[in-house]
């Protein structure tokens, strides 16, 4: 057991290195979250609406495209120069690989999350609410979710000649609960609404993780074998 | 007709028909019905419901017949639909 | 099975199929009694459910299959898999035709975001996804296992979209045939006409299932027979 979260760790730490050098997904993804701001101010006619109505929406709808922008790349990036190879034949377990990818993603989407936060804070002003706690848990098991589904199909993206135009196919009709129950469940604690009424999104939201990482720590090996 | 000659296409054809026959009468049923009191909207809704449903059958099934014609005329047609 | 016995079970099939489809139309235009508050275009109902039907029941061999395809490797259930999902790509596109039809005429509006009505233009993304996975697959073997995989956690994940859809309020008609409390709250003539309608689109779906099945069977055959004669220069 501990041998096999070394092995994650190893690989988590290669990619988190690897993306602390050269930078290029995070710069790509923390572009397009501070753009996506940037166009929503023109896209939205805030004489009409108020934008902190919409900004648990909004927030959420820039998490996921940014995510997914730089999620589709987690398994290109191996394959150019074959470093693929070298993982897939490594004595560490499909699945350890698996999750090694989720845990790095994660890391990565939830430092475009904050740059979000920080984003539309600073152009909108937005009101995140008082309980910074729980808005924490509500993004981190949602993210997690997420990258879960995400990282799968990356995997299966990698692999077809339509590369990354394929993704948002495969995992938007399956994020709808992500969706459904994030924008919820961030919704009430941005209106500072009782925990309780976060509660329930939150539980389901916790479902949808574990189910959704069970299944691609189970699923991923087919995915990859030779 | 080479669609004649496919059994796929027969069976096809042989629903195509009976739906067919069984619209005409309803012609008739709205006709006798409702003809004076009702507007004719939800006739066309039903009757579009049903022929796009047949349509996308009948679809499925000549493209099903067309692909195995590609193969059993001896073409080794090798690709995924 | 032989390609002959998988096309014979299919005529049989198609046949029973047919049969039932014309009954249906029968009942449907000639027998059945025009529903009260929705008057005629109630009658969609007939399609619109039986191909509701079908579709989920697509659903579940695709994903039943290609679980197993995993499992087991047998080209066979992968074939099965493929066969139904397209099943489920042309019922769905039924489904998704009549139900908004209907839903103009009777609640004045083609589309509301409806639990059911969500849950299942969803569902057929992820046919669609399956199809697309399977086509742009850089490697054939690859194509398929990633196919069978993107079914199977559709499989596992769509009971979760149907629940987090139902949170919202909904205008689409209850369930009346598997009502738990009280029975069938259908009429009898429309309970059987519906019947009558499940059991049409079933053995038609089957049929052309076997139809669909065969042709696999057929590439496969084709694919052999050219790996072991060369073509003669």
């Amino acid at each position: 057991m501990t041998v096999y979260l070394r092995q994650v760790a190893a690989i988590v730490r290669k990619d988190l290195l690897l993306e602390l050098r050269t930078g290029e997904r995070l710069a790509a993804m923390g572009g397009l979250t501070v753009l996506i701001a940037i166009l929503l101010h023109f896209a939205i006619d805030q004489g009409l609406v108020r934008m902190q109505q919409l900004a648990a929406g909004l927030l959420w709808m820039t998490i996921l495209f940014g995510g997914m922008l730089g999620m589709g790349r987690t398994f290109e990036m191996e394959r150019e120069g074959g470093a693929i190879q070298g993982l897939l034949t490594s004595p560490v377990p499909l699945d350890g690989i698996y999750l090694a990818k989720v845990v790095s993603n994660f890391v990565l989407v939830t430092a475009i999350e904050v740059v979000a936060l920080a984003a539309y804070w600073l152009f909108f002003g937005f009101n995140y609410g008082n309980a910074p706690l729980l808005l924490a848990a509500v993004l981190g098991v949602a993210t997690l979710g997420f990258v879960a589904v995400t990282t799968l199909f990356s995997a299966i993206s990698a692999q077809t000649n339509m590369g990354q135009t394929l993704l948002p196919i495969l995992i938007f009709p399956l994020l709808v609960p992500v969706v459904i129950f994030g924008v919820t469940a961030t919704g009430r604690i941005f209106a500072s609404r009782p925990v309780r009424e976060v509660e329930g999104g939150l539980y389901l939201l916790a479902a949808f993780t574990v189910v959704a990482l069970t299944a691609g720590t189970i699923l991923f090996r087919y995915v990859v074998e030779e | 007709m080479r669609i004649l000659r496919s059994r796929p296409g027969v069976l096809l054809l042989s629903a195509l028909a009976g739906s067919l026959a069984s619209a005409v009468p309803t012609v008739a049923q709205v006709g006798t019905e409702a003809f004076a009191q009702q507007s004719l909207r939800p006739y066309w809704y039903v009757f579009i419901a049903y022929s796009l449903a047949w349509l996308l059958l009948v679809g499925w099934m000549l493209s099903i017949g067309r692909r195995m014609r590609g193969l059993e005329g001896g073409g080794t047609e090798d690709r995924d639909a | 099975m032989s390609l002959a016995r998988i096309r014979w079970m299919a005529m049989v099939l198609g046949v029973l199929g047919v049969a039932g489809v014309v009954v249906l139309h029968w009942l449907v235009f000639f027998w059945v009694g025009t529903e009260r508050t929705m008057g005629i275009v109630q009658r969609i109902f007939y399609v619109h459910v039986p191909s509701a039907w079908v579709t989920f029941l697509a659903f579940g061999i695709t994903a039943l299959c290609g679980a197993a395809y995993l499992w087991l490797r047998d080209e066979r259930l992968d074939w099965a898999a493929q066969s139904a999902a397209e099943g489920g790509l042309v019922f769905g596109a039924i489904m998704l035709t009549s139900g908004p039809l209907w839903a103009a005429y009777a609640w004045g509006t083609p589309w509301t975001w409806e639990p059911r009505l969500t849950l299942t233009l969803l569902m057929w993304f992820v046919f669609v996804g399956y199809f697309l996975v399977r086509a742009s697959a850089e490697d054939r073997q690859a194509g398929k296992r990633m196919a069978a995989v993107t079914g199977v956690l559709g499989a596992l994940l769509i009971p979760l979209v149907h629940v987090s859809v139902l949170w919202f309020p909904s205008l689409h008609p209850q369930p009346v045939v598997l009502n738990v409390e009280e029975g069938p709250t259908l009429d009898a003539d429309m309970l059987i006409t519906l019947m009558i309608g499940l059991l049409a689109f079933t053995l038609i779906f089957f049929s052309v299932l076997f139809f669909r099945y065969g042709l696999e069977h057929l590439r496969h055959q084709r694919a052999l027979e050219t790996r072991e004669q060369p073509r003669a220069a």
